[in-house]
């Protein structure tokens, strides 16, 4: 029985104060085609707006600040619009694995969540990426089986869960009980570095009006979603040796006035010195258990 | 240049003009309060005489104001419940577009159905002496109705969201499972796209409608005007795009909304916008 969670810290560059991750998930037609089942051209044309409108801004306004980040790309958007894809590699930027499709991997036999990571690997390595090593189900979420899944196929990292925040940690499997208290297995052997509704821009500014598992959503405005995430950061910031994890969507930051939000977020992040990388570098300078100033 | 890219279109505007704006305003009369069947409650009607009565002279006189032309999607209902109200429109100098008969989902009728209903439509605006160009879908559209637009002779379609501050050729899309989906030919047909981020269609206030999912948006309206704000500083930054405003009157016509809709369209002015239709955009497509 596990007491408490395993984390660590992370050790930044000299100068830096918290490690930032800008990260985007390519779902792009995957998202219509796969979670909502709402395949009409006008549902289509929103996912295509995420490749080819949103896309060149993000990759633009990222050369603008000298950021490098990861991408996590569905294997369908892979082999969809891989030169955009090759555009991202060419740019510096690490791909991470994000399924073949935008299916649920929790309800997915062991045979077919195992074809699903290696047609998903398949598909981003066929654009020039060498081996993911980061994962990030299209559910955040696990099956009993993708643990093994993610051993055999080599990732060091994935970016799920919500069990902490300014720190990644390695999960326990937990067993839940109604009667009594759940019961916490081992920690496992990949780096998780959690994410937050907090940080994750598609709740809060895409409206849609009839996804099953969302109520309508209203369109809030930018100020928003700056007070939530530099909160989050400004928050980070007092604690040495933490991360803020940023999801995107480029469906939904690609619109013009989030992506200057965005970089109206990079100015304020830059000035109070965040180191923004890849999610690799996050998980290569984390020190695990460190308990002082990873400095 | 990327194979799978927008088939983008630059807007020729004068020097000293920033951005092509058009106002695509959606006069929906009854039909979003009783949607396809037309059964109505007394309270759903007068949602629809508000808009026909109040919204609209509001927002005609704001355009009439400042010399701007817009283009008014009108449905067929619309068009044959409120015809002295549309006429008042034309009058204006207004474009007027095609916005289907009721609201009934283009995806949920046979294409013999569909081709019918644009059909029955385009008569109730051609009644009122109109003969339009162009089409917004009142949501949703089929694999056939760019087709149907083709086949009338219609100039451009306002129903996609693949790009927004671009106009550009829509391309058919094939789905696959297990590989990558595919890509058509582009249609002749211009797009000049929608999007949720410059549509004041959460501010409907649809609760209580007989139709329409039940909605009611509490944001202030300067935050309708900030997003269309920014979204036009960004197209300033490069040449030939657009912005396109969709505003229902019967959202925007509400007395809160009516001061900063018409703030909106002077600060847009002052920032160098280019008021156009969209038939005159489609003109002048480079």
């Amino acid at each position: 029985m596990v007491a408490r969670q395993r984390s660590g810290k992370i050790r930044v560059p000299d100068g830096k104060t918290v490690a930032v991750s800008i990260t985007f998930d390519c779902d792009a037609l995957t998202l219509w085609q796969d979670s909502t089942g709402q395949t009409g051209p006008v549902s289509l044309s929103r996912g295509e707006y995420g490749m080819l409108a949103g896309i060149p801004r993000i990759l633009d306004m990222l050369e603008r600040y000298g950021i490098k980040t990861t991408f996590f790309v569905p294997g369908r958007t892979a082999d969809t619009y891989p030169e955009i894809i090759r555009e991202i590699i060419a740019a510096g930027h690490e791909i991470g694995w994000h399924g073949y499709s935008h299916a649920n991997n929790t309800t997915m036999s062991l045979e077919e969540e195992d074809r699903a990571m290696q047609m998903g690997i398949d598909a981003i390595c066929r654009c020039g990426a060498p081996a993911p090593i980061g994962y990030r189900a299209p559910s955040c979420d696990y099956s009993p089986n993708t643990m093994g899944l993610l051993t055999k196929y080599g990732f060091r990292y994935a970016s799920n869960l919500m069990g902490n925040d300014n720190f990644p940690y390695y999960p326990c499997p937990v067993i839940g009980h109604s009667d009594r208290g759940n019961e916490f297995a081992e920690p496992l052997p990949i780096l998780e570095l959690p994410l937050s509704y907090q940080t994750d821009d598609i709740i809060f500014i895409e409206y849609v009006n009839k996804f099953p598992w969302m109520p309508p959503m209203p369109l809030r405005p930018t100020s928003e979603l700056f007070q939530r995430e530099m909160g989050a950061f400004d928050y980070a910031c007092k604690t040495p040796g933490s991360e803020v994890i940023l999801v995107n969507h480029p469906q939904a930051t690609g619109h013009p006035e989030f992506i200057m939000n965005m970089e109206r977020m990079i100015e304020h992040m830059q000035e109070r010195g965040a180191w923004l990388v890849p999610c690799k570098d996050i998980y290569e300078a984390f020190i695990p258990d460190a308990k002082e100033d990873a400095k | 240049m990327i194979q799978t890219s927008q088939k983008i279109v630059k807007i020729r505007i004068p020097e000293d003009k920033k951005v092509a704006v058009v106002l695509s305003v959606i006069f929906s009369g009854s039909t979003i309060w009783t949607g396809p069947k037309g059964e109505v409650s007394q309270f759903s009607i007068s949602r629809g005489e508000h808009d026909a009565f109040v919204c609209v002279p509001r927002v005609l006189e704001a355009l009439k104001k400042r010399g701007i032309r817009g283009t008014f999607f009108i449905p067929g209902h619309t068009a044959d419940t409120f015809p002295e109200v549309c006429r008042e429109i034309i009058a204006d100098g207004h474009e007027i577009g095609h916005h289907g008969y009721m609201l009934t989902e283009l995806d949920s009728m046979t294409p013999e159905e569909e081709e019918n209903a644009f059909q029955k439509a385009l008569d109730s605006l051609q009644r009122l002496g109109v003969s339009p160009v162009g089409f917004r879908a009142p949501n949703e559209i089929s694999a056939h109705t760019l087709d149907i637009l083709e086949k009338y002779g219609f100039l451009y379609d306002s129903s996609l969201m693949g790009d927004d501050i671009h106009a550009y050729y829509p391309r058919p899309i094939t789905l696959h499972t297990d590989t990558g989906c595919e890509y058509g030919e582009a249609k002749n047909l211009l797009e000049i796209p929608v999007s949720f981020h410059q549509d004041d269609h959460p501010y409907l206030d649809t609760m209580g409608s007989d139709y329409a999912l039940p909605y009611f948006d509490c944001s202030p309206p300067q935050e309708f005007s900030d997003r269309c704000k920014d979204i036009f500083d960004y197209a300033s930054r490069s040449e030939g795009c657009i912005l396109n405003i969709t505003i229902h009157t019967a959202a925007t016509g509400n007395r809160p909304r009516m001061d900063a809709f018409e703030e909106l369209l002077d600060s847009l002015a002052e920032k160098g916008a280019c008021f156009m239709t969209c038939r005159e955009l489609v003109d002048a497509a480079i």
